[in-house]
């Protein structure tokens, strides 16, 4: 799909790299420029940092080190935060794939006037604040709040239930804010299987459960992965959320390094931490992308 | 012994009548072409014989049972899809043997049985590889092999030489034909494509408009078809209004354009009715003019010939400025026989005259 | 005539999805439903079910705090961060399609991170290199650091648009005399517009409700919308955000409506 073999221009081995070339980096130089300063520079400047002693390090000095990665990793406090942030991550991205996809699946068999409502309503939420959206969820799950109305209307509690300012309200929160991420990128690729392969699935004897589990879900891998890396990544890197539905014993790690850098004004550390995270978010995914190519040969 | 059995099918779709009280009934082991053009209902039709459609009336019956209430998975039909739907995910064998494994075949029994299909089809050499790397023709007969290897009581084709270039599509017409007549697997073929359906079936039923039009074998249907939309749609030919000019206890006598007069032993019609005739160019000769022939004949002047190889196209002009066309060998003429404007007849074979309603 | 449907019958399967997709949506409505009629309650406290309605709380939007000033500040960033946002990715979205090169896919991901950046990494690497050149806390620096954050989503878009385009349309526009600009501005920028539009929509609605980058780039008088609301709702407890979040919902879905109306942006933005 989408093969410009005519309007991509076909250069010869003569053709000067100035020539060949002068186009796209034309079009492309302003921003490049712009996130080389902006978004490379400052990041390239923050490692740096993290590999520095903080003035209030006893051990201050010149140079580099691996200190504040030290500090990091032998932290208790840290890997605690660390495993939570890691743990509800997991949890979400779990949730928000069992609730997405099959709204995903519904997608497909609905008219396209109820369709379009509801693709609506996703979008809606994506770009609705996530101030507003975790507001609705304190509303709901306060102790005065909706869900313990229902609750305690249906006789479950006599008590309401606390559920603000957990890691229960956090996770709702998360999977709230990622539903729409996880849908869309499985409904694009559930839309690009031909409707014939199911039906000859159908035809040779598969019923709805095979059908599904044989032929559209491995096909939908790629929708998937690009959904479940999405929220994952969405979720390790929380801030707002967790700030907003938590508590201190509930905290992100994002929250850590926020804190360091805010208030004990303690760069280094501070950069370690949000590097650290960074890269150990990286490795997950990398992780993630090769078990799925190798051992369920999906095209990710 | 009854293979397929369609029984006043009737079926609405987005609030549009698509079939309208579709009957067919196909013997086990035949072969039957769904023959129409597009949107005469014929892959509704097929939807509904494998499952995907529900007809809001009618019965579905294979092999006598009656399968209109059964889900498409539990139906034993084998179907062949316009794209192939070969399943990109899995190799050729796991793609044939997928039916197999739905039906809970053991996997030395599935093994043996793909083995031995994909051999029928000559592609047992493929069987690790992806369907993305075979050819057109190799997909299709993956495809076959997929459908057939479950030993299905129905055979459904959807178009299956349509994407296929003119070569391999001669080859497959043979293969195709040898394989369904081998296994004998009552098969039913949809297509729009007449010489697909002419070659390959043991019969044709012509669709229009959600209705069979005419059922019979492709000689009948070809050479004396009993309706004038399914002579027009099969094949070229000279349709032309004549009018009843003489009623007699022999027959009647017809006369048209071009000095056309002939004598039918027919006794439906009407002094003065008009009536369509119909004449496939092929059974039309070249003579030289010769004035009140017993024959019928119609005479005009040339007005185009066209060379198309193993034929040539004659067309000529009638005094009253119909056009008609014959199909003539070009070896049978000679020089200047059909030169532009020359005067010319042309003999109707009376035994291929059709008659139709007006 | 009939109108039952010729679908064959829905199993078990269907049933079990279409319950956990009906679920889902009503997860996802169920707390802006919920504000909205919160908000309408003329109690102090957030109570469920209300004992009385009112607007009152409408009205007590302002005075959260320096809302209005903190929303066109809010407003102009992310009109500015959309449009040069927008028209930057336009030439990159072009080069990447138009041309072939080694290392396409690298860029493109290069191009698309910044999404996947912790904001919280974003906004203090930025606060951190802003004050290190002197231009801390200042309405620009603001508008850089959300243009890092939002450039990724016109670029996708419009990527997006430009796959599912015939390159042939150009050609044709070139060899009935137009030059390559004017082919460019007559016939491919219009078929851009979805892409074009989403992308926009999308830049100026991220940003406009983005907290962590902001709140690390902001001081004094400089501030935005989500950071006064923000505020707000950590010192107080009556239900004015609840009418302010209902206020922007439904602005939001009007705007999304008529852009999807108008321009059909729904298709085009799911890649």
């Amino acid at each position: 799909m989408g093969q410009f073999t005519s309007t991509v221009r076909i250069t010869g081995s003569r053709d000067s790299f100035w020539s060949r070339y002068s186009g796209a980096l034309f079009l492309l130089a302003p921003l490049l420029v712009f996130l080389i300063i902006f978004y490379v520079i400052p990041f390239a400047h923050m490692l740096r940092e993290s590999f520095q002693y903080a003035s209030s390090d006893t051990q201050a000095g010149e140079g580099l080190t691996l200190h504040q990665y030290i500090k990091t990793w032998s932290s208790a406090r840290i890997g605690r935060v660390m495993e939570r942030t890691f743990r509800m991550s997991l949890l979400t991205v779990a949730i928000t794939l069992v609730l997405s996809y099959p709204i995903a699946l519904l997608l497909l068999r609905l008219k396209s006037s109820i369709r379009t409502i509801i693709l609506l309503v996703i979008f809606i939420s994506l770009a609705s604040s996530l101030i507003v959206r975790n507001y609705g969820w304190v509303v709901v799950l306060a102790d005065k709040g909706a869900l313990n109305a229902l609750i305690q209307a249906l006789g479950l509690m006599d008590k309401p239930v606390r559920l603000m300012y957990s890691e229960v309200a956090i996770v709702i929160g998360l999977v709230h804010f990622s539903i729409p991420f996880m849908v869309l990128p499985i409904y694009s690729s559930l839309l690009r299987q031909p409707s014939s392969l199911q039906e000859a699935s159908q035809s040779l004897g598969g019923n709805a459960w095979q059908t599904f589990s044989k032929i559209t879900l491995p096909l939908s891998l790629p929708g998937v992965f690009g959904g479940t890396v999405l929220t994952f990544a969405l979720s390790m890197s929380a801030y707002v959320t967790p700030l907003m539905l938590g508590s201190p014993s509930s905290s992100m790690i994002s929250q850590v390094a926020a804190e360091q850098l805010l208030i004990q004004l303690n760069f280094p550390y501070g950069a370690a931490i949000i590097v650290t995270l960074t890269v150990l978010t990286f490795l997950i995914v990398a992780a993630y992308a090769t078990l799925l190519r190798k051992v369920f040969r999906a095209d990710v | 012994m009854s293979g397929l059995e369609l029984e006043d099918i009737n079926v609405w779709l987005n609030g549009q009548k698509i079939l309208h009280d579709v009957n067919i009934s196909i013997a086990k082991g035949e072969c039957v072409a769904l023959l129409g053009p597009s949107g005469c209902g014929k892959t509704t039709t097929l939807r509904t014989i494998a499952g995907f459609i529900h007809p809001q009336a009618g019965d579905v019956r294979i092999s006598g049972q009656s399968c209109v209430d059964l889900p498409p998975n539990r139906r034993n039909v084998g179907l062949v899809f316009q794209d192939y739907a070969l399943f990109p995910h899995m190799t050729v064998a796991q793609n044939v043997g997928y039916g197999l494994r739905m039906r809970k075949r053991s996997d030395s029994e599935s093994e043996k049985l793909v083995h031995q299909f994909l051999e029928m089809v000559q592609l047992d050499h493929v069987k690790d590889r992806m369907p993305q790397s075979l050819s057109g023709g190799q997909r299709q007969r993956v495809a076959l092999a997929r459908a057939l290897v479950i030993k299905p009581d129905i055979l459904l084709l959807d178009e299956p030489l349509g994407a296929l270039d003119r070569k391999l599509r001669d080859q497959m017409q043979v293969e195709l034909k040898q394989l369904q007549k081998q296994l004998g697997v009552t098969t039913i073929i949809v297509t729009h494509d007449q010489e697909e359906a002419l070659s390959l079936a043991d019969r044709v039923a012509v669709m229009f408009g959600g209705k069979i039009r005419e059922i019979g074998t492709p000689q009948s249907l070809y050479d004396r078809p009993k309706h004038r939309d399914v002579m027009d749609f099969l094949g070229s030919s000279n349709l032309f209004r004549c009018t009843v000019t003489h009623v007699s206890e022999d027959g009647v006598t017809v006369s048209g354009p071009g000095g056309f007069q002939t004598v039918l032993n027919r006794t439906d019609f009407q002094l003065n009715q008009n009536v369509l005739v119909g004449i496939r160019p092929e059974h039309l000769s070249i003579e030289r003019a010769v004035a009140d022939s017993p024959r019928a004949s119609v005479s005009g002047t040339v007005h185009e010939t066209v060379y198309k190889g193993s034929l040539m196209e004659v067309l000529i002009k009638t005094t009253d400025d119909h056009i008609f066309r014959a199909a003539v060998s070009p070896r049978s003429l000679t020089h200047g026989q059909i030169e532009s404007g020359a005067a010319i007849s042309l003999v109707l074979e009376k035994d291929f005259i059709q008659i139709f309603q007006d | 005539m009939q109108t039952s449907s010729a679908a064959p019958a829905t199993t078990l399967f269907d049933r079990i999805v279409g319950f956990l997709a009906w679920l889902a949506l009503i997860f996802l409505l169920f707390p802006v439903v919920l504000t909205a009629i919160v908000s309408l309650n003329d109690s102090f406290f957030i109570e469920f079910p209300p004992k009385a309605l009112s607007f009152k709380w409408y009205f007590n939007i302002v005075n959260i705090h320096a809302i209005g000033r903190s929303t066109l500040i809010s407003a102009s960033i992310a009109l500015s961060a959309a449009l040069l946002c927008t028209t930057l990715a336009i030439a990159a979205s072009l080069a990447i399609s138009r041309y072939q090169f080694s290392g396409k896919a690298f860029l493109t991901a290069f191009l698309l991170s910044p999404i996947t950046m912790p904001m919280v990494a974003v906004g203090i690497a930025l606060i951190q290199f802003f004050i290190m050149i002197g231009a801390a806390f200042t309405w620009y620096s603001l508008l850089i650091g959300h243009m890092v954050l939002v450039i990724a989503y016109p670029i996708r878009t419009l990527l997006a648009s430009l796959t599912l385009m015939n390159p042939s349309l150009e050609e044709a526009a070139t060899s009935l005399g137009a030059s390559k600009f004017k082919a460019f501005w007559t016939v491919t920028l219009p078929q851009m517009k979805p892409g074009l539009i989403s992308g926009f929509l999308f830049a100026f609605l991220i940003s406009f409700d983005n907290y962590p980058i902001s709140v690390f780039l902001v001081r004094g008088g400089l501030s935005t919308m989500p950071i006064e609301v923000f505020n707000y709702i950590s010192q107080n407890l009556d239900p004015t955000p609840a009418a302010f979040s209902t206020l922007y919902v439904i602005v939001i879905s009007l705007i999304i409506a008529y852009a999807e109306r108008r321009y059909r942006i729904v298709s085009y933005s799911i890649q």
